[in-house]
């Protein structure tokens, strides 16, 4: 795990525990906020695309994992893959360009950290069938009886989709808040 | 990971990897085969299924017992998957839920996708009435599917990578 974050530029030193908790709420909070908008103002009728986008974002710029970027590095223990090419202009500008891979840039996760993302994957699995199992009894009750959902003021098909995105935001950012939540204080690099 | 099962008086060995593999395999062909006959045979799941309803039933009936069954001997062999064991199982296991999120989770994503389909869009109108029933049915199939991938893909994977192990004596 890296101990700094870059953010447009900036350096955000993130070694404490405390700091990377805070992180981690308020990404947690800002997902929320977002999907609640995006239920009230369009009922998710063509903007589910927009939270995941969300969710990309917050996975590239602050937890990594999945993605090269962020302060946990790539799961998939691998370099990222890089051009020769120069970023675009944009991403210059916005100081969002990743350098050209120094030599023994630290990327890959040493043994210890290959447990813990192991671990974290455990931790994370057992949520995901949480999440799993209230979207299959929502569809499976949906289907039997429709009716069941009378009393909601918002259609079935909508309250389904709703929390299918938040299974899904919580398959694509869980195991990265557990590491972040859960690793001891850093020495800053 | 045991070596072997016990029903009654008869033990069945599963010391090679040959076998674990074609134990993994046979009950994943009876998964998707009770998945698929859920879907297209249950009246509830499919209002337009010619087959008589107590035919229906009873097929249905006869796969989620023997899926049953298989989920049981899958998981007696594997072992309690919660336990903690030696450092290499621990380790073995944690790695075998780390693959297995990954496949879990697109199984969640294909549900999401699939769910397009079952409002209004205007893909589905072009198709033939079969197919926009089957992709109406698409989300609950992939998610039941998933279910049955949560219970079962870590230990699958644990017993699919165990190389050959010694027979107990």
């Amino acid at each position: 795990m890296n101990a700094e974050l870059v953010f447009f530029g900036k350096r955000v030193d993130m070694a404490q525990r405390h700091r990377r908790r805070i992180l981690v709420i308020a990404i947690y909070a800002a997902l929320a906020v977002l999907m609640a908008c995006l239920w009230r103002f369009t009922q998710w009728h063509g903007s589910g695309i927009w939270a995941f986008w969300a969710v990309m974002l917050a996975c590239r710029f602050f937890l990594g994992g999945y993605y090269a970027g962020g302060l946990v590095k790539p799961f998939s223990n691998k370099a990222p893959r890089r051009t020769e090419q120069a970023p675009p202009l944009l991403m210059l500008k916005l100081r969002i360009y990743r350098p050209l891979p120094a030599e023994g840039e630290p990327y890959r996760n040493d043994e210890r950290e290959l447990r813990q993302r192991d671990h974290a994957h455990y931790a994370a699995y057992q949520t995901l069938g949480g999440a799993l199992a209230v979207v299959w009894l929502l569809a499976s009750i949906r289907n039997d009886s429709p009716k069941v959902f009378d009393w909601l003021t918002m259609p079935s098909d909508e309250l389904f989709c709703g929390l299918t995105m938040i299974a899904l935001t919580l398959f694509l950012t869980l195991p990265q808040a557990i590491l972040l939540w859960s690793e001891p204080d850093m020495e800053a690099d | 990971m045991n070596t072997e099962y016990a029903v009654g008086n008869i033990r069945i060995h599963f010391e090679s990897r040959g076998r674990h593999r074609w134990f993994v395999a046979l009950c994943y062909a009876v998964f998707a085969v009770s998945d698929l006959v859920w879907c297209f045979l249950s009246p509830k799941m499919n209002p337009s299924a010619n087959l008589k309803e107590a035919t229906g039933a009873w097929i249905i009936a006869g796969c989620m017992i023997l899926g049953a069954a298989l989920v049981i001997v899958f998981t007696g062999i594997a072992g309690d998957m919660r336990s903690r064991g030696d450092e290499r199982e621990m380790h073995r296991r944690e790695h075998a839920y780390f693959k297995a999120y990954f496949i879990l989770g697109n199984f969640l994503v294909s549900a999401l996708v699939a769910s397009y389909f079952r409002g209004p869009n205007p893909i589905s109108p072009l198709l033939p009435q079969t197919l926009q029933e089957f992709l109406a049915r698409l989300p609950l199939m992939l998610l039941g599917a998933a279910g049955i991938l949560y219970i079962t893909l870590p230990q699958a994977m644990l017993q699919w990578t165990e190389p050959d192990m010694e027979k107990l004596q």
